[in-house]
């Protein structure tokens, strides 16, 4: 594969990639809930100087996660220009015929952004120090509990490990697949959207049939290898909570309340 | 159409921690009208080069000349490039993709902008040269067997009627009756039509047998090329770069080791083996 | 001794097809394999021979007859476990039947599903890797293997659940010529081992590795013979769409042309032998 794909696992031993990932899980979850609760300077401040914090004790290279925010950059870039003419209160900065841009528009324009910056380098942290046999593993286990209430969380971590494990490879194939069509003359590049959309079919359909096939293949390795579903199953990785996880929960707490005191 | 190629490199992900060099300072002629195969082990560039010759990259230094056009790193002509060069790539048939047989061979022929009946022409053209019969152009491909799939895949691509074809490893996953079968269409092809065909394999049988030059690759720069007669004299080479020699070579080799004067090791066909033998006992039994 | 494999007047159609005769993948087909044989099961494509070998670990199951796995029918659905244990199997396309994200939990992926305590396991996954030669890679991720490290991955995991028989379903029939000899060499090392090798293939040079050779077409077994005897009777193998060994052709050719050669060659050298002294009468 010639190419990043985006929350790909970065292996390492710092402190965060030795977290337990349900900890880990957990962590970001209830993370994600409080940066809605930053709502001036101070309260995002905070949680920009914890998670430069995070990155730095990740040691994973800054412009990997600047990679990560580039294809978010477009969304941010609308959500500033929406609010900047659109949203209205507090002094006018700035005034030209029709457009007015208020306070309150460069305040929110600010905000927004950070707060979607901070979402994704969030989420980035996660999947960059976990590996994603740990995540589905914690995944699994988080949703055990479920179970009983019919939730099949082992056939759902199966699912998503299977699927990480083939994205790449299916990533190939459409490559492969593009390129003979474009032998055979298809254009991928011009015309309008509907037309380009329409340009994909002949590399769509030959990976759905392929997709299947692999999907056929697998199944019936699985049972030749005794796979049966999640009864009776022991586990290769085991999970351990440590006194580093439980720190998390210390760290969160002070988030939690430093939220609480700063915001307005 | 001749194919020349002037010390050319191509690096992928150059730049970046994945960087790597798949071509290094190629250089390679392949005459109009010839019938060569490239080989070299997975991973030598070989994939990297077809690509390029058939305009699908664009190489990040040196250039190919095909006919009158110039491949260069900024070179406009790699679409002009694409309808004079077919690509054959490896399981043609994961790419199929249309309800019937004739439609799947009409896609090509119709991003070339052709009128219907030409397209209809060009279709029943290539279904004849790969000995598909006309009742199958109304099925399904998906319903056809394995080696079918194949031959629809392939005059997919011969429907664009190329003056140069490009197969990468065409006789894979196929048994020795279906292999023996395809590799004829082909060298029909070359023969009756005059196609260059360029044959990508693995396989030192097929090359030996079908190909008059050839070309070994290896870390991306040609290692060695001539004749099959040349390039399989060449043992202690071939096994450097991992490569076998042909069966047939390996069994008069064995004959060799008591025969004298020795058999000559140009030759790569069964007839021309027994003609030789014959010629030689002969002397010594009454026939 | 009891063998290992029985297959008994067994029958086999896909759902759906027509009951009439000539729909059978497999007719009345009989067989037995005896504990460490290696096997080799030789036929075209669409003989019947992939079908043969699902049944041997009751992914499929005959429509008529019986197949025992070491004394236990496959149809019985109790036996199934206790039989997919006994009988590993490695299919064609390494790309499909790798299932974890890194190569030590693919290992562990049967080994789960077993059952098998957590420190057992990673005894098992060691020594199945060190088997395969992969050892240090455990952590690597499937997609940056070449082929026959795949493969060679799936065997491990196989290996892994210690079963009596291994059934290559044309596992070599994607590689490179590099990962066929890898993927060769390690099927020899496992039958040495005492491993009961059962080996699917179109190529008659792959199957002349074996010490035993079927020749499976047309739903039926044509021939059944140890590696030596089928070499003399290789001519036949053109017949059912397969390659016979180069020297056999030759033989035959300088014997339509009048040559004194003996009826049947034994091996290379022995044509060898044969045309020199010929040539050395002057």
């Amino acid at each position: 594969m010639n190419q990043l794909v985006i929350g790909q696992y970065v292996p390492g031993r710092s402190l965060i990639h030795q977290l337990d990932p349900r900890a880990k899980l957990a962590f970001v979850f209830a993370y994600m809930i409080l940066v809605f609760f930053a709502n001036n300077i101070a309260s995002y401040g905070l949680l920009l100087f914890f998670s430069a914090c995070t990155i730095y004790l990740s040691q994973i290279p800054l412009r990997i996660f600047s990679a990560s925010l580039k294809p978010i950059l477009f969304l941010i870039l609308v959500m500033i220009l929406f609010h900047l003419f659109l949203t209205k209160g507090g002094q006018v900065l700035f005034h030209f015929s029709f457009l007015t841009i208020y306070e309150e528009g460069v305040r929110q324009a600010v905000f927004i952004s950070l707060r979607l910056i901070l979402l994704v380098l969030t989420a980035s942290l996660l999947t960059f120090t976990t590996s994603p046999m740990d995540l589905t593993d914690g995944l699994e286990n988080m949703l055990h509990p479920f179970t009983r209430f019919g939730l099949p969380a082992h056939e759902f971590a199966l699912m998503m490990s299977i699927a990480l494990r083939f994205i790449p490879t299916i990533w190939d194939e459409t490559e492969k697949i593009k390129k003979a069509q474009m032998a055979r003359g298809a254009d991928f590049e011009s015309g309008h959207i509907f037309r380009r959309v329409k340009s994909y079919i002949p590399v769509l359909i030959p990976l759905f049939i392929s997709a299947f096939r692999r999907a056929e293949d697998l199944a019936l390795a699985m049972e030749a290898r005794c796979y049966r579903g999640g009864i009776n199953r022991t586990k290769l990785r085991e999970l351990h909570f440590s006194t580093k996880d439980l720190g998390l929960v210390i760290i969160f707490a002070f988030l939690v309340l430093g939220i609480c005191l700063l915001r307005e | 159409m001749e194919i020349v190629i002037k010390n050319l490199n191509h690096i992928y992900m150059p730049g970046t921690p994945f960087e790597r060099q798949a071509l290094q300072d190629l250089n390679m002629q392949i005459s109009s009208g010839s019938f060569v195969a490239i080989l070299g082990q997975t991973g030598s560039g070989k994939s990297t080069l077809i690509q390029l010759i058939a305009g699908l990259m664009s190489p990040t230094s040196g250039n190919i000349q095909i006919g009158s056009y110039h491949l260069t790193p900024n070179s406009k002509e790699r679409l002009a490039v694409r309808k004079h060069v077919g690509v054959v790539f490896q399981y043609p048939e994961h790419q199929l993709f249309e309800e019937t047989v004739v439609k799947d061979i009409a896609f090509g022929p119709r991003n070339q902008g052709l009128s219907e009946k030409e397209v209809t022409e060009r279709v029943q053209m290539a279904m004849e040269m790969v000995g598909l019969s006309p009742e199958l152009g109304d099925r399904s491909p998906f319903q056809l067997s394995g080696g079918q799939m194949r031959r629809v895949a392939i005059a997919g691509v011969l429907a664009l009627s190329p003056e140069i074809l490009i197969l990468d490893e065409p006789t894979a996953g196929l048994d020795p009756h279906g292999k023996s079968e395809l590799l004829n269409t082909i060298s029909k092809l070359h023969k009756e039509r005059q196609m260059t065909v360029i044959l990508v394999t693995h396989d030192m049988n097929d090359a030996a047998r079908f190909a008059d030059y050839l070309f070994v690759l290896a870390r991306g720069t040609c290692e060695l090329e001539g004749t099959p007669g040349d390039v399989f004299k060449e043992q202690d080479h071939l096994v450097q770069f991992a490569l076998d020699l042909p069966d047939i070579t390996r069994l008069i080799n064995q004959l060799n080791r008591q025969i004298h004067p020795p058999i000559p090791t140009n030759i790569f066909s069964m007839n021309e083996l027994e003609n030789h033998l014959i010629e030689r006992l002969k002397k010594v039994v009454s026939l | 001794m009891e063998p290992i494999i029985q297959v008994s007047n067994v029958w086999f159609k896909y759902p759906g097809e027509d009951p009439s005769v000539e729909y059978f993948v497999l007719r009345d087909i009989n067989l037995s394999i005896g504990i460490g044989e290696y096997v080799a099961i030789i036929g075209p494509n669409g003989s019947g021979k992939s079908t043969l070998a699902r049944m041997f670990n009751g992914l499929l199951l005959p429509n008529q007859g019986e197949i025992k796995i070491a004394g236990l029918a496959t149809t019985t659905l109790e036996n199934l476990w206790d039989i997919r244990k006994t009988v590993g199997m490695v299919f064609q396309n390494p790309d499909n039947q790798i299932v974890a994200t890194t190569v030590r939990d693919d290992v562990a992926f049967g080994l789960e599903n077993l059952g098998v305590p957590r420190s057992e396991m990673q005894k098992r996954i060691s020594r199945a890797l060190e088997a395969v030669g992969l050892s240090g890679m455990e952590e690597s991720a499937p997609h940056y293997l070449s082929g026959g490290q795949k493969q060679r991955l799936s065997i491990a995991g196989i290996l892994a659940m210690q079963p009596k028989v291994v059934v290559f379903d044309e596992a070599t029939s994607m590689l490179d010529p590099q990962g066929r000899k890898e993927v060769l060499n390690l099927i020899a090392s496992l039958h040495q081992s005492g491993t009961t090798v059962v080996h699917i293939t179109h190529s008659a040079e792959e199957a002349f590795l074996a010490k035993r050779i079927l020749v499976i077409a047309k739903g039926q077994i044509q021939l059944d013979l140890p590696r030596d005897e089928l070499y003399k009777q290789s001519i036949n193998l053109e017949k059912w769409g397969l390659e016979v060994p180069l020297p056999v052709q030759l033989h035959q050719r300088l014997i339509k042309r009048g040559i004194p050669l003996t009826d049947h060659v034994k091996s290379t050298e022995d044509l060898v032998m044969q045309i020199w002294k010929l040539l050395s009468k002057t």
